[in-house]
């Protein structure tokens, strides 16, 4: 298995915040759950970035909506994550539980 | 009836930032995204926060895209940069070629003040005019990637200068600063460290003439999207 098939830390964080968020995940929206997740400041720009490289990978899909006054006429850009991608969630995901598994890392349930 | 508070507006030099740091057609939904934020924002805490907000998240939002840029495709980023570089040195080679032409058959001289004739040629032609039709050619090379490319030869530009071996470039300063001997035994009475700077004061043109002419041409680009 190529390296290319697990997902990096923030691009499985931003695919973790899309499957939360399901078919209301746009740039803020995304931008605030991971805040609001993990207490980490990211920028839109971080979050675009890595869901242009998600898509690229086929792992994310977007679609534009119509366009609204309060965001100054422009459109919202709806992503979601393909079955590809959630694929990738679960093998990335699944080997870091395997290496971590064993481990005493105080990782205990408050 | 009460006229209706106008919504502020987010601040239009950093707007102008992001969207020629986006791809072009893709700036929409991000700056949509910032502006939605902005009026929360301007909406419970006040209009100086807002913009507060609005600056550092523009600033970190295109510093982001243009990482990412390079990340995704450096090679042809630096490939398209440096074959861009190469076609500005040659634009002011060229310029400098003339210029010895015209000085060579005509008596320039008699007609236009030599301190003149150089602005004319060595600061108009040589560090605006070719630096921003070569930063319009690097944006036309450069495709999608415009304004990565054009921050790249910009970077070049300003280490290398644009006018070799004539000066420029921060790369002429420890070369200046070397031959410190040679040029003392030419120049007396002039002060090393001065001589070194003036030759690279107007090192900061080329660069800025780079990125006007991609920011030229990403707008152009721009436009083109808009009506397809």
């Amino acid at each position: 298995m190529s390296r290319r098939d697990y997902l990096g830390e923030f691009e499985l964080i931003v695919m973790l915040a899309l499957l939360r968020l399901a078919d209301r995940a746009y740039g803020v929206a995304v931008r605030r759950e991971i805040e609001h997740r993990t207490g980490r400041e990211v920028s839109i720009g971080a979050v675009y970035a890595t869901l242009e490289r998600l898509e690229t990978k086929g792992y994310v899909r977007s679609r534009l909506a119509d366009p609204t006054p309060e965001r100054g006429g422009r459109s919202k850009r709806f992503f979601r994550a393909t079955a590809k991608g959630v694929a990738a969630v679960n093998r990335t995901h699944a080997a870091v539980q395997g290496l971590a598994e064993g481990l005493s890392l105080g990782w205990s349930r408050a | 009836m009460m006229p209706r508070p106008s919504m502020p507006e987010p601040p239009a030099a950093w707007r102008l930032l992001v969207s020629l740091m986006t791809q072009p057609g893709q700036a929409g939904p991000i700056l949509g995204d910032l502006a939605e934020e902005f009026t929360a924002i301007a909406r419970e805490s006040g209009n100086r926060a807002a913009r507060r907000w609005y600056r550092r998240q523009a600033a970190k939002t295109a510093l982001e895209l243009l990482a990412s840029e390079f990340r995704s495709a450096s090679w042809a980023i630096a490939t398209v940069a440096f074959g861009s570089y190469m076609l500005l040195l040659g634009s002011v080679q060229l310029v400098e070629l003339v210029t010895g032409l015209l000085l060579e058959k005509f008596p320039i001289y008699t007609y236009i003040d030599a301190s003149r004739f150089w602005w004319l040629y060595a600061v108009c032609l040589q560090c605006i005019v070719c630096p921003v039709l070569a930063g319009w050619m690097a944006g036309w090379l450069a495709g999608r990637r415009v304004m990565p490319v054009a921050v790249a030869l910009s970077a070049v530009s300003v280490v290398m200068g644009t006018n070799i071996p004539a000066g420029g470039g921060l790369i002429r300063l420890p070369v200046i600063l070397l031959e410190a001997d040679r040029i003392s035994h030419y120049l007396p009475h002039a002060n090393i460290l001065l001589f070194a700077l003036s030759a690279i004061k107007l090192a900061w043109l080329p660069p800025l003439g780079v990125l006007v002419g991609a920011a030229l041409r990403r707008g152009a680009l721009s436009e083109r999207t808009r009506i397809a």
